[in-house]
């Protein structure tokens, strides 16, 4: 696959490309407190989406602009809005999320979220940690106490 | 700043180059071996933390995103699943172990699982 990994500069095409298009998003996982200060490692992008056409479509015109190349049956799945989509054809590996465990919904999230000092939108620290408890994988099982310690950190429980 | 011999030798430095290498080098921390070895887990974290905190969000981004290959999520341009249960079955079963991405709950893995 030719992606590779998610620059400086993937980062603020993306901000612009999704800011152009309208395009309603969080940015979730361990990238999202990454991009909070986090100093810890990540491997994709991970955007959670509204279950909204308007909004895929708003979606697929901002990828386009970012040069995933997009076929009709990469589109499909996007406009029906399934639930999980892994795109790794384009300029950095990305996933997409119709649904998060350890949410409600994409409504209640945002109204949560923090934009950060790259001008991208992502899921606060404590559905970071909601959604990695939930999912339950070893490997969010390896990052959660490190996820939580940077929490108490933020919030000036320990000395930071 | 005194080291066990033994160790140095391991690594094939002599004292005198240790010496010079921890007073110049920008990328080594002045602690003492004491010092050292009286730091926990928590309080280097913390300074992890804070070395952070003081670098720019674009170095966040360029040191946090480190995309490796990973089998079989990444062996196909483009995946798809209905659902989050769809796709955190496949990822039971489809993965090695070694990417973490099985579910605790269901370790150890399946006979069928990749490795």
């Amino acid at each position: 696959m030719p992606h590779g990994n998610f620059t400086l500069a993937d980062a603020h095409h993306l901000a612009a490309a999704l800011h152009a298009e309208k395009v309603e998003y969080l940015i979730v996982g361990q990238g999202a407190a990454i991009l909070m200060g986090f100093p810890g490692t990540t491997q994709d992008v991970d955007l959670f989406l509204p279950i909204s056409r308007d909004n895929a479509e708003a979606l697929i015109r901002a990828l386009r602009r970012l040069e995933f190349p997009l076929e009709p049956v990469h589109l499909v799945p996007i406009l029906m809005a399934s639930e999980m989509v892994i795109l790794r054809g384009g300029p950095f590996a990305l996933d997409l999320f119709h649904a998060l465990d350890g949410v409600e919904d994409f409504e209640a999230a945002k109204a949560r979220g923090v934009l950060t000092p790259s001008q991208l939108w992502v899921l606060s620290l404590d559905d970071v940690i909601a959604t990695k408890a939930a999912a339950g994988r070893a490997k969010d099982h390896a990052a959660l106490p490190l996820l939580e310690s940077f929490r108490r950190h933020l919030r000036g429980e320990i000395g930071f | 700043m005194k080291i066990d011999a033994d160790l140095l030798e391991r690594f094939g430095i002599d004292q005198e180059t240790f010496d010079h290498l921890r007073k110049t080098s920008p990328h080594v921390r002045a602690y003492t071996r004491e010092e050292y070895r009286s730091l926990d887990p928590d309080g280097l974290w913390a300074q992890q933390c804070r070395d952070q905190r003081d670098r720019s969000p674009g170095s966040w981004i360029t040191n946090g995103f480190c995309h490796v290959h990973k089998p079989g999520l990444d062996d196909e341009p483009f995946r798809a699943f209905s659902t989050l249960a769809d796709y955190r079955e496949w990822c039971d079963e489809a993965l090695p172990d070694y990417l973490g991405f099985r579910r605790v709950e269901t370790w150890p893995p399946t006979a069928n699982a990749a490795r």
